[in-house]
C-alpha cells in the first residue's frame, strides 16, 4: 500500500503539472489573445489540477508519514499548491484579480517542474522535525510565498499593461487597480512572512533551545522581511506607486526567492542539513 | 524609514562578516589574519552584540512608540469623532434620506454617529485599528526581545546514566545575557536513562531521556525528548542531539593509578567509528574508539572498544577492552570498569518569551487587518429636495471605488 502510494505520487504530480500547463496556456490565450471565452476553461483546468495535486500530496503524506516540508520536491510542490489554492480562494470574491492567472498558473507549472526535476526521493525525518510550530512555520512561509507571488504578478502585469496602451491585455484590470492589488498582497506577504519567522523561532526554541541563531536562512529571512517593510513604507510615506513600486516589489520577491530556495544551500546553515 | 534601512544593513553586514567564535571566523583568522584583526579592532566581528546595534534598536523602539501614539490618535478620531470630509467622491440624489441610509446599510455600513445633520456610517471600521495593533506589537516584541536576550541564561551538561548533577552544576558551558545571574537548579537531578533510536540508514531519529529530580526527599521523574522540552519551575529542560557511550576506566602507570571517564559520541553509522581523546595526568593521551557491532540491526548494540595510547610521536598498538580485564597499552595498564550511556541536556531560564510571541501575533493580526480590509465611510445629509452622499475610502481606494459607483447607480445619484 505504502509503496504503491509512493509510486503513484510522482505520476499524479506529473498529471497535475500538465493540467497546470493547460490552464496556463488557456489563461495566456484568454488574456493576451483576447479570447475571453477561454478564461472560465482555464479556471476549470486549474481546479482539476488542484484536485489531482491535492490527491498527490495526500498520497505522499500517507506514504512517507510526514507533511510536505522536508525535501525540496515536497516544498516546491506545497508552495505551488498553496499559491494556486490561495489564488482561487481570494479570487472567488476578488473577481478583479482573476486575470492574474496568467502569472499564477505558469508559476505553478514552473514550481512543479523544478520539483519533479529534483526528484521525489524520500528523506527521513530528523528528531527536530515535529510539532505544531514546525507546521505553522512552513505553512506561513508557503502562504507568504503565495501572496508574494500574487503581488509580484500584479506588479508585472502593471508594468506590461502600462506599456501597452493599445488595448492589448484587455482582460487585465486597469493599472491603478493592479497597483493596489500588488500593494495589498505585498502587505499580506509581509505579514505571513513575519508570522512564519515567529513560528520558526518558537520551533527552534523547542528543538534547539534557542529561538534565534543568526544562521544564514534566519538572517536572510529577516532581511527579506525588512525589505518588504521598506516597500510598504516607501508606498505609504513617499507615495511610491506605479512602476517604481512595481520594480521594488519585484526586487523584494527575488530576494524572497533567494532566501527561500538558495540560502538553505549555504554551508553551516541548520536548514542545509535537511534541504541539500 | 531610514532607521529600518540602517537596521537592515546592519543585519546584512553582521551576516557577511564572520561572527566571533564561529567556524567561519576561525577560518578567516587562519587565511587572512590582518583582515580578521582589523575587523576585531573595529568591533565588526560581533555586530549583533555591539553598542551601535543596541542604539539603533533603541531608536527604532522610540520611533515606533511615537508612531504608536500618533496612530492611536488617528484611529480614535476616525472611529469616534465625526467630521465631514472634503471628499471629491460625492453625489446627490432625489431619494429621501431614509432610503439612502437603507441602501448604505445594505452595503454593510455601520452607524457611527451624527454630526451637523450628517449621519456617519463606517464599513469595516476594525480595519482602522490594524496600523495601531501592528506598531504596538512591534514595540512589545522589541521590548520583550531585549528583555529576553538580557536575562536569558543557558547551561549545558553531559550526563552519564546514574550521574547526579548538583544545583550549582558541573556545567560544560554556562552563559547568558548581561542582566542574568548564574543558573542554579531547584534541586539535584540525575539521569536515569537515555535511549536513542535510529532510522534504518543509521540517522538519528529521536532520543528519549528520563531525569529524576530529588526535591525534598521526594523524587520526580521528567521525560524529555528532542523538540519536546519540559518546563518545571522557572527552568526548561531540553534534550540535545548529542548522545554516546561513557567509558569508566582505571589507568595505572608506574604504580600511579587514575580513574578517568571518557564520553565517546555515538558512531555516525555502522561503518564508521567515533572517538574521544583523554589526557592523562602523566602526560599521555588515550584515544578511545567506539564502533557498533555488525549484528546491530538498530544501532543499539554493545559497542566494541578500542584503546590507543599516544605518547609524543610514539603510538602504541590498538587494544580492545573488556570489562574487568586489565590490558597493557604501551606502558599503561588500562581496565574498563564500566560502560554507560551519556547524553547532553540543556537547561534554560528566561523571562519574556510569552510577551515576545504576543508581540509578534499582534504584528500579524495588525497586518492582516491592514491588508485584508479597506475601511471606508459615508456621510449622508438630507434636505427638503435632495440627499447628499459623501464617500471616502481610508485606503485602497482603487480596490473599492466600484462600491461607490454601485451605490450611486442604485440611488440614481448625480455627480456633483
Ligand atoms: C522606526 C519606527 C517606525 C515608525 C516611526 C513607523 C511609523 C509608521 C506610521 C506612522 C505608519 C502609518 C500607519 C497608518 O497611518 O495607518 C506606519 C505604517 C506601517 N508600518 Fe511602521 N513605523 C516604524 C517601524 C516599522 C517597522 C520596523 C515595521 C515592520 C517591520 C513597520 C511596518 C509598518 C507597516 C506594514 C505599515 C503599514 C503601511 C501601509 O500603510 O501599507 N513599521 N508606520
Amino acid at each position: 500500500m505504502t509503496v504503491e502510494l509512493l509510486m503513484l505520487d510522482p505520476r499524479l504530480h506529473l498529471v497535475a503539472a500538465v493540467l497546470y500547463g493547460i490552464a496556463a496556456a488557456l489563461a495566456v490565450l484568454a488574456v493576451v489573445g483576447r479570447r475571453d471565452a477561454l478564461s472560465p476553461w482555464s479556471r476549470r483546468f486549474a481546479y482539476l489540477a488542484l484536485a489531482v495535486h491535492t490527491v498527490a500530496i495526500i498520497a505522499r503524506w500517507v506514504a512517507v508519514g510526514h507533511g510536505p516540508y522536508v525535501s525540496r520536491y515536497e516544498v516546491l510542490s506545497a508552495n505551488a499548491w498553496v499559491a494556486v489554492a490561495l489564488f482561487e480562494a481570494t479570487t472567488m470574491r476578488f473577481r478583479a484579480a482573476r486575470s492574474l492567472a496568467v502569472f499564477i498558473y505558469p508559476s505553478a507549472l514552473l514550481l512543479m517542474g523544478i520539483g519533479l526535476y529534483t526528484g521525489p526521493e524520500v528523506e527521513l525525518l530528523p528528531p527536530t522535525f515535529s510539532g505544531i510550530w514546525l507546521a505553522l512555520h512552513v505553512a506561513f512561509y508557503f502562504l507568504a510565498f503565495g501572496t508574494a507571488l500574487t503581488a509580484v504578478g500584479a506588479s508585472v502585469l502593471y508594468l506590461l499593461k502600462a506599456r501597452s496602451p493599445d488595448g492589448r491585455l484587455a482582460g487585465v484590470p486597469e493599472p491603478p487597480e493592479l497597483d493596489a492589488l500588488a500593494y495589498r498582497f505585498g502587505g499580506l506577504a509581509f505579514a505571513f512572512w513575519g508570522i512564519g519567522m515567529l513560528a520558526g523561532a518558537i520551533w527552534a526554541y523547542y528543538a534547539w533551545g534557542r529561538f534565534w541563531g543568526w544562521d544564514p536562512v534566519e538572517t536572510w529571512s529577516l532581511v527579506t522581511w525588512l525589505a518588504f517593510a521598506l516597500y510598504l513604507h516607501m508606498r505609504r510615506f513617499y507615495a511610491w506607486k506605479g512602476a517604481r513600486a512595481a520594480y521594488l516589489l519585484i526586487a523584494c520577491f527575488l530576494l524572497a526567492d533567494g532566501t527561500l530556495f538558495f540560502t538553505s544551500l549555504i554551508d553551516g546553515s541548520l536548514h542545509a542539513v535537511y534541504f541539500r | 524609514m531610514a532607521l529600518i534601512f540602517v537596521l537592515m544593513s546592519l543585519v546584512a553586514l553582521g551576516y557577511v562578516i564572520p561572527r566571533q567564535g564561529t567556524a567561519r571566523a576561525g577560518r578567516l583568522a587562519l587565511e587572512s589574519p590582518e583582515l580578521a584583526s582589523l575587523l576585531a579592532t573595529l568591533g565588526l566581528d560581533d555586530i549583533f552584540g555591539s553598542a551601535v546595534f543596541a542604539v539603533v534598536l533603541a531608536l527604532v523602539l522610540v520611533a515606533a512608540a511615537a508612531a504608536m501614539v500618533h496612530q492611536a490618535r488617528i484611529v480614535w478620531r476616525r472611529t469616534f469623532r465625526h467630521a465631514v470630509p472634503r471628499s471629491q467622491t460625492t453625489f446627490t440624489t432625489d431619494r429621501p434620506p431614509a432610503e439612502v441610509v437603507a441602501a448604505v446599510r445594505s452595503h454593510r455600513y455601520l452607524f457611527a454617529g451624527t454630526v451637523l445633520g450628517h449621519g456617519h456610517y463606517l464599513r469595516q471600521p476594525w480595519g482602522l485599528w490594524g496600523g495601531l495593533l501592528l506598531h504596538v506589537g512591534l514595540v512589545v516584541a522589541l521590548g520583550a526581545g531585549v528583555l529576553v536576550i538580557g536575562t536569558e541564561r543557558r547551561a549545558v551538561a553531559d550526563l552519564a546514566v546514574g550521574e547526579v548533577l548538583e544545583p550549582q552544576g558541573m556545567w560544560l558551558y554556562e552563559a547568558g545575557g548581561r542582566l542574568s545571574s548564574p543558573l542554579v537548579l531547584d534541586a539535584p537531578l540525575a539521569l536515569e536513562s537515555t535511549d536513542p533510536t535510529f532510522w534504518p540508514n543509521d540517522e538519528l531519529r529521536q532520543i528519549l531521556s528520563v531525569l529524576v529530580i530529588f526535591e525534598d526527599a521526594a523524587e520526580e521523574t521528567v521525560t524529555i525528548e528532542v523538540n519536546r522540552p519540559v518546563r518545571r519551575g522557572g527552568l526548561v529542560y531540553y534534550q540535545d542531539q548529542a548522545v554516546g557511550h561513557t567509558f569508566l576506566l582505571e589507568v595505572a602507570r608506574d604504580g600511579v593509578a587514575e580513574r578517568i571517564r571518557a564520553d565517546v559520541p555515538w558512531p555516525p553509522d555502522r561503518a564508521t567509528s567515533s572517538h574521544a581523546d583523554v589526557a592523562l595526568e602523566t602526560g599521555a593521551v588515550l584515544q578511545l574508539r567506539s564502533s557498533l557491532d555488525d549484528s546491530a540491526v538498530s544501532m543499539i548494540g554493545v559497542p566494541a572498544v578500542v584503546v590507543r595510547h599516544a605518547l609524543g610521536e610514539e603510538r602504541s598498538e590498538v587494544a580492545t577492552l573488556t570489562v574487568g580485564v586489565p590490558v597493557m597499552v604501551g606502558p599503561v595498564s588500562v581496565t574498563l570498569v564500566d560502560t554507560l550511556r551519556w547524553t547532553r541536556i540543556i537547561v534554560v531560564r528566561n523571562h519574556g518569551i510569552g510577551v515576545l510571541f504576543a508581540g509578534f501575533f499582534m504584528i500579524f493580526f495588525g497586518s492582516v487587518l491592514i491588508y485584508m480590509t479597506a475601511p471606508r465611510e459615508v456621510y449622508v445629509a438630507g434636505s427638503e429636495t435632495e440627499t447628499v452622499v459623501i464617500w471616502r475610502a481610508f485606503r485602497f481606494r482603487e480596490s473599492v471605488i466600484e462600491e461607490y459607483e454601485t451605490l450611486r447607480q442604485e440611488l440614481q445619484g448625480r455627480e456633483r
